[in-house]
């Protein structure tokens, strides 16, 4: 288990780094950084010490590895749009506002999409199944941004119900978890559904039957562990996707998280932010697959075992 | 041996699949019973409605395509087939167990084995040091080692060792019936044996009623005293094992026995017989076995034979078949 584990974070690591030296790369190949660091009519003298301070005529090699080291202290130079801010601390300002509507979603797409697959499955060519395969269908059809848009002039602009945008507590946060949400929802209940009919098929789960187990037991208990590997395995890709995702939905509903962040500071050529917002997402995403992994090897101990 | 008392009893049992090309019957009028410390074999080639037979008993056929179309099955005197999904929870595994053929699937791959086993007591409502319990159990079906097996995953342990733990689990709640659908088919030639005399020994203990479904011969005449043979979801001959090896009153069963060099010797399958069985979609109104049968004639293939008295000429044997006094 723990040798597992270490395994794997090693493997996390490596793939940050790979990531650092992406990030480091498209910075070098998007053009000179000066361009966007200086005004245009820069004297000779203002781009030489600029050059300088920034050590820009150093080698790449050593470029990289000072980059990696101030990255590893936090350290991504100051914004350029929010004057007197280091890039880190403008991501951290706004990543608990990203965390929350994420969790949100994430806690929605499971809630309602963990059930409805497992219920699918069990009830399958009921009603109850079509009802889950419409709403898979509809999810996986409707694109998030317009669902937003959608939602918003209904339930905010028409009704009333919610307040339309900008940030706030769990009224604020309802309909962009929601549009957010929609589409796992779909893709969580699908694959939920397909792991559970295979289960139900399994020789262990007529033995559960034939030994007596109570049909809510045999569904949960038997059934729903064993399946469950599939979602979990599903879990590494939504938290990505969320991530994607929220930079879509804090723009449609002008929530200031790190998504609204991306797009704000690519548009101000705030090149040290969107730097960091990327590397901030790629940890984001590396921890949660280590999650994954984790759970993986909570749920089979033929995982745990190796 | 037989004391005329079933505890088992199946009438006219029909059980029909929905398929997407429309309903087939797989299990077409079988009858029979089983008496207390009694073990009955059924024997038949692979599709012959044995393990649909043992299913519709348990009420677990496959969802949501199978269901039992009429007939009884009493367990005890009691019906089981009108009582509903939640009584028929609480007869399985505590008035009936079932042991399944593949050990290697058939327990959960995500649970200890005492977690498995544990389980199977709390359903027969045994309550307290249930660990110590469950080592005693598996003790029971000699699974050496218990103490330590206990806490191991079913990957951890052989085919044998895990189709013991499934046979613990079966007699937990010390059932009146215990239905073993080919559980040593799966199983080394040395294993099988021991499981045979283990399975035995439980009914000497238990005294418990044992319904083996097999396609070994060799395992009927060892451990049943009693057979049905089974061809396309019916039953074409039943008796003691004696009487329908001596004289074998079906051509179908003459058949098998042929296909079988020596008796004790393991046979795997029951292929040696010229042709396939039919299509269940296809049986006309006659002998569903007249397109093999050598004695088949124009009224095997039009009308279904009568069941008729075994050529042992014993109380307790029939066959279903028109020519069964031709056999010689
Ligand atoms: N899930 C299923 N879907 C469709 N047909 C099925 C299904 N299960 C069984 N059948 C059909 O039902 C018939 C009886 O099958 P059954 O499993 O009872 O045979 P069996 O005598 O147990 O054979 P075997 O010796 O191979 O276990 C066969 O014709 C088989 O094709
Ligand atoms: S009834 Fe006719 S076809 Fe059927 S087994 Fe007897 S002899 Fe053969
Ligand atoms: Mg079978």
């Amino acid at each position: 288990m723990l040798t597992f584990l270490l395994k794997r974070t090693l493997y996390a690591l490596i793939s940050l780094l790979a990531i650092t030296l992406i990030v480091f790369s498209l910075s070098h190949l998007s053009g000179n950084p000066l361009d966007a660091l200086l005004p245009d009519d820069a004297t000779p003298a203002q781009i030489e010490q600029v050059t300088r301070h920034l050590g820009l005529d150093r080698p790449i090699t050593v470029q990289y590895l000072t980059f990696l080291q101030n990255a590893a202290m936090g350290d991504f130079g100051d914004s350029l749009k929010w004057k007197g801010q280091t890039a880190a601390e403008v991501v951290w300002e706004r990543l608990p506002a990203t965390l929350q509507l994420g969790g949100l979603a994430l806690l929605i797409s499971i809630v309602v999409a963990l059930p409805l697959g497992v219920m699918a499955a069990v009830y399958k060519n009921t009603a109850l199944d079509a009802v889950a395969t419409v709403i898979a269908l509809l999810g996986q059809s409707l694109p998030a941004f317009w669902l937003g848009l959608v939602l918003m002039w209904v339930f905010a602009v028409t009704l009333g119900w919610f307040p339309t945008s900008g940030y706030g507590g769990l009224s604020h946060m309802i309909l962009p978890a929601i549009a957010m949400a929609w589409f796992q929802v779909a893709a969580l209940t699908r694959l939920t559904r397909s792991a559970m009919l295979e289960v139900l098929d399994a020789e262990y789960i007529k033995l559960a039957r034939v030994k007596g187990v109570q049909e809510r037991s045999v569904v949960w208990k038997h059934a729903f562990r064993n399946a469950a590997i599939v979602p979990v395995t599903y879990f590494g890709v939504l938290a990505g996707s969320l991530l994607t995702g929220s930079v879509v939905i804090e723009t449609v509903f002008n929530w200031p998280g790190t998504g609204w962040l991306a797009i704000t500071a690519i548009q101000g050529r705030d090149f040290p932010v969107v730097q960091t917002v990327v590397l901030f997402f790629a940890v984001l995403f590396l921890l949660a697959n280590l999650i994954v992994d984790v759970l993986y090897a909570l749920i089979d101990p033929r995982i745990r075992n190796t | 041996m037989t004391n005329a008392d079933p505890i088992l009893r199946v009438e006219n049992l029909r059980t029909e699949l929905a398929l997407s090309s429309g309903p087939i019957e797989v299990v077409r009028g079988v009858s029979f019973s089983v008496n207390k410390g009694e073990t009955l074999g059924i024997v038949g080639e692979s599709g012959s409605g044995k393990s649909m037979t043992a299913l519709s008993i348990m009420r677990v056929l496959p969802r949501p395509i199978g269901r039992i179309a009429s007939g009884s099955i009493y367990l005890d005197g009691r019906d089981l087939v009108p009582m509903t999904d939640s009584q028929m929870t609480q007869i399985r595994g505590r008035e009936i167990g079932m042991i399944l053929q593949d050990p290697h699937t058939s327990l959960n791959p995500v649970y200890t084995i005492g977690n498995q086993v544990i389980e199977a007591l709390q359903i027969n409502k045994q309550r307290g040091g249930l660990l110590q319990k469950a080592i005693n159990l598996l003790k029971k079906v000699n699974v050496a080692d218990s103490e330590r097996r206990v806490h191991a995953f079913p990957h951890q342990m052989s085919g044998g060792m895990k189709q013991r733990v499934v046979g613990a689990i079966s007699i937990a709640g010390a059932p009146k019936v215990i239905i073993a659908d080919e559980p040593t088919t799966a199983l080394d030639v040395t294993i099988q044996l021991q499981y045979l005399e283990l399975l035995e020994q439980i009914q000497q203990e238990t005294g418990t009623a044992i319904v083996f479904i097999t396609h070994d011969l060799g395992i009927v005449a060892r451990l049943c005293h009693r057979l049905v043979v089974m061809y396309a979801g019916q039953i074409v001959e039943e008796g003691t094992v004696d009487d329908v090896f001596d004289a074998p009153s079906h051509p179908y069963t003459v058949a098998l026995l042929n296909s079988v060099p020596h008796v004790d010797r393991k046979v795997d399958r029951l292929y040696a017989i010229e042709g396939n069985p039919p299509a269940l979609h296809e049986i006309g109104t006659g002998c569903s076995f007249a397109p093999r049968c050598p004695l088949s004639d124009a009224r095997c293939r039009t009308s279904a034979p009568p069941t008729v008295a075994g050529r042992s000429h014993a109380p307790d044997h029939f066959a279903a078949c028109w020519k069964s006094g031709e056999l010689a």
